[in-house]
């Protein structure tokens, strides 16, 4: 679920002279529209790949993220790469300048070095303009800059490529497991309304491997990755204040996604919800009702002035399962810099607990947004 | 005070008219030199700051040599091996009011529509410069700092999301823009409002979405900046595809690997270049153009430095006998010399001091214009803030006081050599020595042969100082020959004043021989002045005739059609194709002429690639060629062979003539075309390349055109076609319809506008010459209180003494400017044959000008006349004991 925030705060600018409320037009067309002429995330929603895998340009806002974990050299490393696409407000349709927008591209890559306790940050923004930045929609592709997420010839393995300024990440991923629909129907709903939802689904394990250049070292490494694809045009509710989203890997051959959508009264939202995939690849929706996330510590950026919870215990009593999440560095915050500056923590937790009283342990990403104080758009 | 210092001072403070007027004279030198100098400096550093905004922290730039260059030059160039960030860009400039477009009031009556060129629309007075940005990889460049508004510098964060919203807008939404604080301040604008800017003549309202906050660019262009998406700059401006510049981050180490490489991927149209280079281009501009008015601003002080040499010479004279008590009293040689030196200073003190706060007040105004004319010539930001540049403040002091002391120096040393006791004797001749006529007719003869042989020099090598050396030599040259002249005036007139006048003219005029000396600098400085006014004056006059037969002869359209603010957006600017086949089926209209041009940058200059209608051109127009060939045959042969047309001064610049084969660095590739002809042309000293419209959409893949030239009919009504047009053109584009005659007046008026500065100068220059006719004729007769206490004893009436004073004065007159006249014809020749064929490659038909020699003589006997009203009042009202007892 994600970037969400990042792209709704991005496009709240845009939302204050044009965008308007999404003020659907759904009454009257089959495939309902925003005000913008967006088309709506409503069920149903039959995902189709790999088509779906590449970019949906008449929706709003979309994602492909990438989080794993690697191992190379005795080393231990956690990596995201995000691709974003954030349509923009259709004013500029007719213009001959090859640089008009219709959509802004964003790229986030972050490194978590567990050994050297360090975090690696970068990102940067770009129009797609002359191919400097772009999402095919016919077949899955997104670039920004030399930073790349394909899907190769072969029709299966998703190629990475990742470059920051002092560091570069090449991977190829392959499915581990066939995509994940996550919600109902095809549709992720997050809040009441219609459209206030996405068409997301997760490869929730992919087998990696690859090279990390990193201080004129390169290194090959090997691990797993967990891919997510979501795509909507549904605004931000006015009443979150942002979230708390967990991937989990476990070494059983489970995975576990939760997320919970904070209220700006210090609730959650009852839409908040997750999927649990067994290790046949068969899954289940998990409404709020079925887990309870309880933070167990505090972590404050000094950068930001932030205040993240840090650590938490997960319970899924229906499942029997009940976990223990530790982040492997506290600081994993991501302070961008590009076009709005968005600030989130995002980083590689290790997982442990039990289920039905036999230990289980395994790896995961968090993602905590809204903690900076301030209004997140 | 010292003793020595107070006799210094003293006598200064005795004459306090004749010290004022050295004083004015050497300030006015100081003023002219300094005002013409923080003037052009001044314009020069707000272009240059213009250019460091502008250009961000950029350390290399890919620039359009012309018409900007295809944008996906942009990709290759930002793939290059150690370029770490490129930000393309598209910059115009563009005239724009504040707010946003009126109401259309009564749009069909033709009268309301303001295409005429009366201009009955609301003023464009705002001349902007657009900049066309991709805010995505401003960052490391500092130049997107953007604020939505109101709000100063409120919390970082704050401003953060302000930015980031700004920019979204910028990014999202067409025809928005920030402008700079200045920009908002001075016409109380905010966000929300808008701002409309020309494109080609159609009114386009910009809505502001946010403020600029980076620093540099609030005082760049005085302000006048406008950031919008580069999207949005190509989108109002018809710019797609085209970028004008590519400014590059590169690691300082690897810049000269990445220009090199660059250097090989470039096409002609581009160039890569370090930011510093556009500045030392509109430097090298600019400093041509300073030099004519720094040369001119010398001779001020040159003239001026005959007065204080006189003044001082006079003085030592004057007081002899003071000289001879000092030597008595035991005073050194050199302790006298520096005695007189010193008074020399505080002159020089004064007179600088006085100037730099004159010099500071007239450069505001020369600012005003020289801005104006550099913006006309070179398309140069106007300024109005004024830098008092510390360097030119110390020159023009030291000037001043080099002047002084260098020109007391001889009369200090004069001084100094007077022995102790041969001046206490009474009645000691004012005149001590007599003057060295031979040594200054052969020092006047190897200056005039030192004149010619520059100028011989300067017209075979092409430098052009020695156009400027050989000018320096004449005005030297002549100078030297005024005590012959005063010698030979005064024999000449004696008798004939004594036929004409009497005996008191005889004596008037015999008295100029007596004080030959004194006399013969006040001759010089004449001299020096009216050869300056004359020879401006007949280089100015040629050449505005030249230009002016050149407009009436060649430029035969009857009405002349471009979008408003084309001039300041040039190549920026397209018609629509309809519009120019509107045109050709009007009724009336016997053919159209198109026009397009770019810049284009041959052998490191500017010039210009023009496309025009050829066959219009033949069929109705009059070029003129140097090689005397009648148009129709050399525009037949360029026809036929795709071949260009170079104008005259394009030729003398690039040493090329008929029947040459040029390279052209056109944007479909270099491009080798023959010279078919070299044409008179004097719209522009850079040089231009003309060829047929489909040879240049051939060579330039652009086949928009800029301006019109419409031919009417025989028998048509001019202005019944003008009204047409302006009528098809509609109320929503804003053309500048010009018939012949106001084209004509129009280039004229600009032609003069060039020449204010110039006028403004010679007319300081006759100033200081007649400050010192003043003053040296008001010492010169009071020196002769004695024998003019002598004559009145003797008998001569009161009325008698005046008229000898005034003959001898208005002598003093007459063979100054005569000599004058003499310096200016050549001094004439010089300008027009050596220095501005040097400098501009123009024939200039020389025509001299007896009608301003005959003014010039009038006007400086007149006022020297004039000037010698009063020291003759003062003389003949003296009691003629009371003069007798004074030596």
């Amino acid at each position: 679920m994600r970037r969400v925030l990042v792209l709704a705060m991005a496009m709240a600018c845009a939302s204050t002279f044009t965008c308007g409320a999404v003020g659907a037009a759904y009454a009257a067309a089959p495939a309902p529209v925003t005000a913008a002429g967006f088309r709506l995330a409503v069920p149903p929603y039959a995902f189709s790949f790999p088509r779906d895998h590449a970019s949906h340009p008449e929706f709003k806002t979309e994602w492909w993220y990438y989080t794993g974990h690697l191992e190379g050299a005795g080393r231990e490393y956690g990596y995201e790469l995000t691709f974003f696409r954030v349509g923009l407000p259709r004013l500029r349709e007719g213009s001959k300048s090859a640089w008009a927008a219709r959509d802004v591209m964003f790229v986030h890559l972050a490194l978590t070095d567990v050994n050297g306790k360090r975090f690696r940050f970068t990102d940067a923004a770009r129009r797609p303009a002359l191919g400097v930045a772009g999402a095919d929609s016919a077949h899955y592709a997104v670039w920004l800059e030399r930073s790349f997420a394909r899907l190769a010839p072969d029709g299966r393995t998703h190629e990475l490529l990742g470059v920051a300024p002092d560091f570069e990440l090449a991977l190829d991923l392959a499915p581990g497991k066939p995509p994940i629909a996550h919600g109902a129907n095809g549709v992720s709903q997050k809040s009441p309304g219609v459209g206030n939802a996405s068409h997301y689904y997760s490869l929730t394990r992919m087998p990696t491997r690859g090279q990390l250049r990193i201080g004129g070292d390169t290194l090959a490494v090997t691990g797993e990755s967990w891919m997510d694809h979501e795509f909507g045009s549904g605004a931000m509710s006015a009443t979150h204040s942002g979230w708390d989203w967990f991937s989990v890997q476990l070494d059983d051959g489970r995975e576990l996604m939760l997320y919970q959508l904070r209220l700006k009264d210090g609730g959650i939202e009852p839409l908040s919800s997750g999927t649990i995939v067994e290790a046949d690849g068969r899954s289940r929706h998990l409404s709020l009702a079925d887990f309870r996330i309880k933070p167990t510590g505090r972590w404050k950026s000094p950068r930001t002035g932030a205040d993240y919870p840090s650590g938490w215990t997960v319970e899924l009593p229906g499942e029997a399962l009940s976990l223990t999440v530790a982040p492997v560095l506290a600081d994993q915050e991501l302070a961008a810099t590009s076009m709005g500056g968005v600030v989130y923590w995002e980083g590689a937790v290790r997982v442990r607990g039990t289920q039905r009283g036999r230990a289980v342990t395994g790896k995961g990403y968090v993602e905590l947004t809204g903690y900076t104080g301030r209004a997140p758009f | 005070m010292t003793i020595t210092r107070w006799l210094a001072l003293r006598p200064l403070l005795r004459s306090p008219g004749r010290t004022l007027a050295s004083v004015l004279g050497v300030a006015l030198g100081v003023a002219v030199f300094v005002a013409i100098r923080l003037a052009s400096g001044s314009a020069l550093a707000a272009f240059s700051d213009t250019v460091d905004a502008v250009t961000g922290r950029s350390n290399l730039q890919v620039v359009a040599r012309g018409d900007g260059f295809d944008e996906t030059l942009y990709t290759r160039v930002r793939a290059l091996p150690g370029v770490q960030a490129a930000a393309p860009v598209v910059q115009v400039t563009a005239l724009a009011r504040p707010g946003g477009i009126l109401p259309a009031s009564a749009p069909s009556a033709p009268s309301a529509i303001p295409n005429a060129d009366g201009d009955t629309g609301p003023r464009y007075d705002e001349t902007l410069l657009v900049l066309g940005l991709d805010a995505f990889v401003e960052a490391p460049f500092f130049r997107m700092e953007l604020a939505s508004g109101e709000r100063g510098k409120g919390s970082l964060s704050a401003s953060e999301g302000e930015a980031a919203a700004a920019g979204l807008r910028l990014l999202a939404e067409p025809r928005t823009i920030a402008i700079t604080r200045t920009l908002a301040t001075r016409h109380g604008l905010h966000v929300g409002d808008s701002l409309t800017v020309l494109a080609s003549g159609v009114p386009t309202p910009m809505s502001i979405a946010a403020v600029i906050e980076s620093e540099a660019l609030q005082q760049a262009m005085g302000g006048n900046v406008v950031i919008t998406d580069i999207a949005t700059a190509q989108e109002v401006f018809g710019r797609e595809g085209r970028l004008d510049r590519v400014d590059l981050l590169v690691a300082p180490e690897r810049r000269d690997s990445v220009r090199a490489e660059l250097g090989r991927l470039l096409p002609p149209t581009a160039a890569a270049e370090l930011p510093q280079g556009r500045t030392k281009q509109v430097e090298n501009m600019v400093r041509a153009f300073a030099l004519n008015l720094t040369a001119l601003s010398f001779i001020a002080v040159f003239v001026s430095t005959f007065l204080i040499f006189n003044t001082m010479a006079m003085s030592v004279v004057r007081r002899r006998r003071d000289i001879g008590v000092l030597r008595a009293l035991g005073m050194t040689r050199g302790a006298v010399a520096r005695l007189w030196l010193s008074e020399a200073a505080a002159i020089g003190v004064l007179g600088s001091a006085l100037g730099l706060l004159l010099g500071t007040l007239l450069a505001r105004g020369a600012l005003r214009v020289v801005g104006r004319t550099l913006t006309d010539l070179y398309l140069v930001a106007q300024t109005d803030s004024l830098r008092l540049d510390p360097f030119t403040l110390s020159v023009g002091a030291g000037l001043g006081l080099f002047a002084t002391l260098g020109s007391a120096l001889l009369p200090a040393l004069e001084a100094g050599a007077t022995a102790p006791g041969a001046t206490l004797r009474q009645g000691q001749r004012i005149e001590s020595q007599p003057l060295p006529l031979k040594a200054l007719g052969v020092a006047a003869a190897v200056s005039l042969a030192l004149m010619v042989a520059s100028a011989l020099w300067t017209m075979s090598t092409h430098i052009a100082w020695g156009g400027f050396a050989s000018a320096f030599f004449a005005i030297v040259g002549f100078s030297l020959l005024a005590p012959g002249a005063t010698l030979a005036m005064s024999s000449l007139a004696a008798p004939l004043a004594g036929r004409l006048g009497g005996i008191e003219a005889a004596l008037g005029a015999r008295a100029l021989r007596e004080a030959v000396a004194r006399a013969s600098t006040v001759v010089a400085a004449l001299t020096v002045a009216v050869g300056m006014l004359v020879a401006l004056h007949v280089m100015v006059g040629s050449f505005r005739r030249t230009v002016d037969t050149w407009i009436t002869q060649t430029i035969k359209g009857d009405l002349y059609v471009e979008p408003v603010g084309h001039r300041t957006s040039g190549s920026a600017t397209s018609l629509p194709p309809e519009l120019v086949q509107g045109a050709r089926d009007l009724p009336g209209v016997a053919a159209v002429d198109t026009y397009r041009g770019t810049p284009i940058t041959m052998n490191g200059l500017l010039a210009f690639a023009i496309g025009i209608d050829l066959r219009v051109q033949r069929d109705h127009g009059h070029l003129s060629f140097t090689s005397g060939e009648d148009a129709h045959t050399v525009l037949t042969r360029a026809l036929e062979s795709g071949g260009v047309l170079v104008s005259e001064s394009f030729a003398h610049r690039h040493r090329v003539k008929q029947g040459d084969t040029l390279t052209l660095p056109a944007a479909g590739g270099a491009a080798r075309v023959r010279v078919e002809g070299v044409l008179f042309d004097y719209s522009t000293d850079a040089g231009a390349v003309l060829m047929d419209a489909a040879t240049y959409a051939k060579l330039w893949n652009d086949d928009r055109t800029e301006s019109l030239a419409l031919y009417v009919k025989p028998g048509a009504n001019a202005d019944s076609v003008r009204m047409a047009f302006v009528a098809l053109c509609g109320p929503e584009r804003l053309m500048h319809v010009t018939p012949n005659a106001g084209l004509r007046r129009r280039v004229l008026a600009v032609f003069d506008q060039t020449f204010q500065v110039t006028w403004a100068l010679q007319g300081i220059a006759v100033l200081v010459a007649v400050l010192g006719v003043v003053s040296t004729l008001t010492a010169l007769v009071l020196q002769r209180g004695r024998e003019i206490g002598m004559l009145r004893a003797n008998g001569a009436t009161r009325a008698q003494v005046r008229r000898m004073v005034l003959v001898e004065s208005g002598l003093l007159g007459l063979t100054g400017s005569l000599l004058g006249c003499g310096a200016g014809a050549v001094l004439a020749v010089l300008l027009v044959q050596v220095i501005n064929k040097q400098f501009f490659g123009w024939t200039v038909r020389f025509q001299l000008e007896p009608g301003i020699m005959l003014q010039a003589v009038a006007l400086m006997v007149v006022v020297s006349a004039l000037a010698g009203l009063f020291p003759a009042q003062l003389a003949a009202g003296r009691a003629a004991a009371e003069a007798m007892r004074e030596e």
